[in-house]
């Protein structure tokens, strides 16, 4: 239950969202992804108001606007690495040279070029994550929301991709909301955010 | 989300689910398999039973016998026959010329003796102790083309064309002899003494004389060729006949003056029997035909091409449920996936493509491997009727490859399991996308 929450991130910049379990946390990213719909309010990213926009729009919304990390990851088993990054670009009906291309691109940028005919079941789990953070900055997302990223990874994963997530503004000019328990992680971020209760704790 | 990416992704998940996928395509393959096969044995023996009956075939045949029509002669299936009038080889052509003929067939009855061996076989079980000579009529058909004619095998075979040592017995005879019909092929194979009367006169008065000869029975049949115990080669009738003709003026009991008995006259087709008649009739012959007992063999045997249908039908329905489960399952077990193809971008119509496609999948793989499998199974089938049908010397069924067939089996179980794919696939494409990721 999210309960009056005002705020504003900055274009391009990393912001940590922390808080225990039950405060509202991965609501609150749902929300912003468009992945689920307030009871009251509004959400306004770059403009749009999200409680607006009906199932179309809200899809075309999470396909243009955003790029998620899962903390399972959330790679589709049947489909390789490459086919798992492509799949952000199939709905958007780009060609299948150009999103394979892109695929390519951006899990070489993970260092998984050696992996692309992988399916997930044979990557380990930092692997796994790279591919999904590949699969987030497909579309080029002004918004990239990750939820736990680093929850399943080991301390040596954890550090390559907490990395990679850091460089994602400077590098494909997003921004990323993290929601995180780690502290080690909202230490690396430009904002934290911190909700208790459904509200942002006073800093 | 183009089609193609669709078959693309749904292919990739049905293989993934390899067990369920296979037990759902199983059971649309069952159902597509007992349809196909149905409809291709219904069809092969509406082929054999009704084609023989509309298009040509002993069951469509017309009797034409050696007398001329009453007025009425067209009213009923047997009418009674006007005076008598001969059959030749002139007549036999005329009626040959007619427009829907398809052929005629020429029957000899003429008068023979037949005396059974002293003992017969002790498999025969013969009820009777002692058998004398038994005068009855033969009946000699052209035996080269017997799957003209009415004639089934009971046991044994048919006597080879053109044989002058060899004959078949009616289950008629076999009554006379004492014999069930269960013991039929215990006569099989037995050696009779045979011969053609021959009246001629003497100083005391009309007297007969036989000519004897040895012949074998070598099968038992039942026919309505004609009036007769014994069916032989047209070749020993005719020649029997010309013994028996040869002696003093026809009485009763002698051969009947007509060059032929009877002519077996086959239209084309059951709708041509009516005016085949009519033109038999004219040219000066009384006729007789099963016509209504035949457009009711038509009626029953399309009511059972319909309940065949129905139980493949009701296969089929069954296995579009099992696909309806199946998916309805598999969308409770997916609820994770759906909701990550829904957060990176999937709108509610690209998820109700992909697993109408899945449905679309299993039912053309189960439509095409039940459409093969059926097909072998009516092979199967067609195998031993076949070598039943042969065994009585008869027409055999032949399956071919019913490609129209097959393909709108396979139409059909795409179609039934999009229909039964249509409301998982909108449950489906109606979940949050929140179920993407989890809740606190």
């Amino acid at each position: 239950m999210l309960d009056g929450i005002d705020f504003d991130v900055d274009a391009g910049s990393v912001v940590a969202i922390t808080g225990v379990s039950g405060s509202g946390k991965t609501t609150l990213l749902s929300v912003l992804g468009g992945l689920d719909r307030p009871q009251g309010g509004a959400v306004t990213v770059g403009g749009q108001d999200l409680s607006t926009l009906d199932r179309d729009r809200t899809a075309r919304y999470r396909r243009e606007v955003v790029g998620f990390v899962f903390q399972d990851f959330g790679l589709l088993g049947q489909l390789t690495a490459l086919e798992n990054v492509e799949l952000a670009l199939t709905f958007e009906r780009v060609s299948r040279r150009r999103r394979r291309a892109r695929a390519r691109e951006l899990l070489t940028g993970v260092g998984l070029a050696d992996r692309l005919g992988h399916r997930p079941r044979a990557l380990s789990g930092g692997e796994k994550q790279r591919v999904a953070i590949a699969r987030a900055l497909a579309n080029e997302p002004r918004l990239v929301l990750a939820d736990e990223p680093t929850g399943n990874l080991d301390a040596a994963s954890t550090a390559i991709v907490l990395e990679m997530l850091m460089q994602v503004p400077a590098r494909h000019g997003s921004t990323v909301i993290v929601v995180t328990h780690d502290d080690a992680v909202a230490g690396l971020a430009d904002r934290t955010l911190h909700l208790v209760d459904g509200q942002i704790a006073a800093p | 989300m183009t089609w193609r990416d669709a078959i693309t992704l749904a292919r990739r998940s049905v293989g993934r689910r390899g067990g369920r996928a296979v037990l759902t395509v199983l059971a649309v393959a069952l159902g597509s398999a007992l349809l196909s096969s149905l409809l291709i044995a219904s069809g092969a023996a509406k082929q054999r039973v009704l084609d023989q009956v509309t298009a040509g075939g002993p069951l469509s045949g017309i009797k034409v016998d050696a007398a001329a029509p009453t007025p009425v002669a067209l009213d009923t299936d047997n009418p009674r026959p006007g005076p008598p009038r001969r059959i030749d080889d002139a007549a036999l052509q005329k009626i040959s010329q007619l427009r829907d003929v398809t052929s005629v067939l020429p029957i000899i009855a003429t008068p023979m003796v037949v005396v059974p061996p002293p003992v017969l076989p002790a498999a025969a079980h013969s009820s009777h102790q002692d058998n004398g000579p038994i005068f009855d009529s033969a009946i000699g058909v052209d035996l080269s083309r017997v799957n003209q004619l009415p004639i089934a095998i009971v046991a044994g075979r048919l006597p080879d064309p053109g044989s002058q040592t060899e004959i078949a017995v009616t289950v008629d005879f076999l009554q006379r002899i004492g014999v069930t019909n269960t013991n039929a092929k215990a006569i099989v194979g037995t050696q009779v003494t045979m011969g053609a009367p021959r009246l001629f006169n003497s100083g005391i008065g009309r007297r007969s004389r036989v000519r004897w000869t040895h012949a074998q029975i070598v099968g038992v049949v039942s026919q309505d060729a004609g009036d007769g115990l014994y069916v032989v080669s047209l070749e020993l009738a005719r020649a029997a006949r010309a013994w028996s003709t040869a002696g003093a003026p026809i009485d009763a009991l002698g051969p009947s003056p007509s060059q032929y008995s009877t002519l077996f006259v086959v239209a084309h087709g059951l709708n041509n029997v009516t005016g085949v008649r009519a033109e038999i009739n004219t040219v000066g012959y009384s006729t007789s035909a099963p016509e209504s007992l035949i457009t009711q063999v038509q009626r029953y045997v399309h009511v059972v091409e319909l309940v065949l249908a129905g139980i493949g039908l009701i296969g089929l329905a069954i296995a579009a449920l099992g696909i309806s489960n199946a998916m309805l399952a598999a969308i409770r077990e997916r609820r994770r996936e759906i909701g990550v193809l829904k957060a990176v971008g999937a709108a509610d119509r690209d998820v109700r493509r992909i697993f109408l496609v899945e449905a679309g999948t299993l039912g053309f793989a189960g439509g095409t491997i039940g459409a093969a499998t059926g097909l072998l199974v009516a092979r199967s089938l067609a195998a031993v009727v076949n070598g039943y049908l042969a065994s009585q010397d008869l027409q055999t069924v032949h399956l071919g490859v019913p490609i129209a067939l097959l393909a709108a089996v396979v139409v059909g179980a795409t179609v039934l399991a999009l229909a039964a794919g249509t409301l998982p696939a909108i449950r489906a494409a109606r979940m949050p996308a929140r179920q993407a990721i989890g809740d606190e």
